[in-house]
Order: structure tokens, then sequence, then C-alpha cells
């Protein structure tokens, strides 16, 4: 909202111009809120010439495989034990999904999450492509540590913000890399291009992660994105999203389209305000694992105007 | 030059049934009866043709 003022006037195909001058205002601020704007402005671009962002920006493919993400777990009969983990998998499974990421308990409980991760690797190794995301709540580096070598024994592919440093620390994690196998999927906790320059520099991750609408939007993403290529490493779109699956369609180092976040017993939260049949729910995978990549010009979706009417709580107007 | 001359935010909130908060109080999680309501954000831009962006879990309250 503080810089939708600043926006007046400019020319809404400048976004390099309209990146630079948002990243500086942003910079007391973790650089958060330019997302929304650069999408909109990509949109904007795709729709005057009636071309889908993706092949805008080169186009690589046009179905996104993509791994069902779980909300974290709960004591009232969702995701509230390791069998319910493993029983949501299958679900998963028998649904077409071919990847599965668990998120855990918020207590950080090492028990727990080992006995779940090794029941997820005993069932699925082979079979579906796994991963965990403790989303920093694990409070030690030891319990990080334990937690890790569980993921190499279930066969994990990624292993990622494992623990209380929320994501930050590239040391921690060069030093965590250093006695674990399973690769670490870092930087969704840093934001923009220069800091994860740093942690792959610094040997901080293995994979990178990258979000349009935390990363300076499709702008920021993409330059993540050569990023790492350039690295040789690939980068993870994290979360959902019409702007999400427009990037990962462009770029080649890049390997599971997140579903986020799904469960046995609710909905994703992402509220349906598309017209079209646009959807994140997790019905919506096709029987190869993947979710399309929307054809129309800009992001490809219609929004539902009269569903945002119907819940509005507040416009405002920027002339 | 297509220069911007007016932006529309809408700020909405939706209710997702079955989901709530655990102990920590900012993790979603399964909550049988839950009503989860989540404000989103959607900007509109105005010339030459309308087109709108999301920002979404940009607030949230616990019911």
């Amino acid at each position: 909202m503080t810089l939708v003022p600043q926006l007046i006037g400019k020319d809404a195909s400048q976004r390099e111009y309209i990146y630079d001058i948002c990243k500086r205002a942003l910079r007391q601020f973790d650089h958060m809120g330019y997302g929304a704007i650069d999408i909109l402005l990509w949109d904007w671009a795709g729709k005057s010439i009636k071309q889908p962002i993706y092949k805008m920006l080169g186009g690589w493919r046009a179905k996104l495989p993509t791994y069902a993400s779980t909300y974290h777990g709960d004591r009232n009969g969702g995701l509230s034990s390791p069998q319910a983990y493993v029983d949501f998998a299958q679900q998963c499974y028998d649904m077409g999904y071919r990847a599965f990421k668990m998120h855990g308990w918020t207590e950080g409980n090492v028990r727990e999450e080992v006995e779940t991760v090794l029941k997820l690797g005993e069932r699925f190794r082979g079979k579906m492509t796994l991963m965990l995301d403790p989303a920093c709540e694990l409070r030690t580096f030891a319990d990080a540590l334990t937690v890790g070598r569980a993921c190499d024994e279930a066969g994990f592919m990624w292993y990622e913000d494992p623990f209380r440093d929320t994501g930050i620390s590239i040391h921690a994690h060069r030093k965590l890399r250093q006695f674990i196998k399973t690769p670490l999927l870092q930087t969704e906790h840093v934001r923009g291009l220069e800091p994860k320059a740093d942690f792959i520099v610094g040997e901080g991750t293995d994979y990178v992660r990258a979000d349009p609408e935390y990363d300076f939007g499709i702008t920021g993403t993409m330059k993540i994105a050569h990023l790492a290529e350039a690295f040789g490493l690939d980068v993870e779109i994290h979360a959902s999203g019409p702007a999400h699956r427009h990037c990962m369609a462009a770029i080649r180092n890049s390997n599971f389209y997140e579903l986020a976040l799904v469960g046995p017993k609710c909905d994703n939260a992402l509220p349906p305000v598309y017209a079209d049949g646009y959807t994140e729910q997790l019905k919506g995978v096709d029987q190869d694992g993947c979710f399309p990549v929307p054809q129309g010009p800009g992001l490809g979706v219609t929004y539902d105007w009269g569903f945002i009417e119907k819940y509005r709580t507040a416009l405002f107007e920027f002339k | 030059m297509s220069a911007i001359d007016r932006i529309e935010i809408h700020e909405f909130t939706y209710e997702t049934p079955n989901l709530g908060l655990d102990s920590s109080g900012f993790n979603f999680v399964y909550q049988p009866g839950g009503k989860f309501a989540m404000t989103n954000l959607r900007s509109w831009f105005a010339r030459p043709m309308a087109v709108a962006a999301n920002m979404s879990h940009s607030g949230a309250e616990r019911k």
C-alpha cells in the first residue's frame, strides 16, 4: 500500500525501472510487498500482446510436476500422528501425486518427526519423491541434525528450513550440510537476489528457494532462477498461484510445483476467486501428477469479481 | 508510454471452514468446526486495460 501512490504516472512497461526504485524504497521493510505490483505489471504486459507470461519469459513447459505440501501437524484428528501422514500420502499417491512434502508439528518433537519421516520413507521410497519442511520448528542444531539423519535414511529429496535460526544463517546450514547427505533447500527467508547469491557462495544451501510474492515478483524470481542456473543449481518455487506457475513454466532448472497447503480433511485456504476453473485444490492434479499452466494472455486467469465484491471489506483507490 | 493512471485495491475476507491455528498461533492446521478468516488484497490496474494481481495472507484473524 505504501508503494502504490508512487506508481501513478509511471510507465507500466518499465518493470525493471519500477523494480529498482521499489527495491530501494523497501530496504527497511525486508523488501516485502513489491511482488503483487510486479505480477500485476506482467499480467498487463501479457494481456497487451496477447501472450501468456511463461511464453514471454521464454517458455519451457506447460505442465508442472507437483508435490502435495501438507498443513502442519495438528492434535484434532487431521494430521495428528505419523500414521496420519502416511495415510494422507497414500491418498495423494492414489490421486496421481508422485511427490509429497510434510510440515511437522509446532512442538518440534524430534522423536515424532523422525518416526514420521521413517514411516514415509518405508512406505513410499522409490514410489514417491519425499521432502521435509519443519518450517524452523526444531529448536536446536542437534535436533536438526537428528532429523536430517532420518531424512538420509528415508531417502528424502530435500530438507528445508529445519531449525530456529529461521533459515537465515549461512554458517549453520553449511555446517549442517557437512553432517548429513540429504540436500538442503534454503533461502525462503532471505529476500531477493543478492542475499540468495551470498547463501549460494557461502555453501549454505543445495537448492535455492524463490517466491514471486516474496522475492520482487516475476522479475525478481527470474533473476534468482538465472542466478541459480549460473551456479548449476535448481531453483524451487515456493507456494502456489498463477504467477508461480508461469515462473516455473519458464525455468528449466526447477523440479516441482508446490501445492500449498493441503490436508486430508480441509481445503486449501487460498480463496476461490477464479471464474474459469483455475484451482489450487488437491483435486486439480492430473493423472501424471501435474498441474497445468494457464494458457490465456498474461496470468491467464479470470477473476470472479462478484465473489470479491461479495466479501469485500475495503476499497482503496489511487489516481 | 502506457502510464499508470489509476489503481484500485480491493480488500476482502474469506472464511475457510475446518481450519484454525495451532498452539503457536501461526501455523494453519485442521480444526473441525473452525472458521479461519483470511484477508486478501487484490489490485486493479486501469489503463490501457484492466488486469489484477493477488496478494493473499496479508492478514488473518482467528475466529
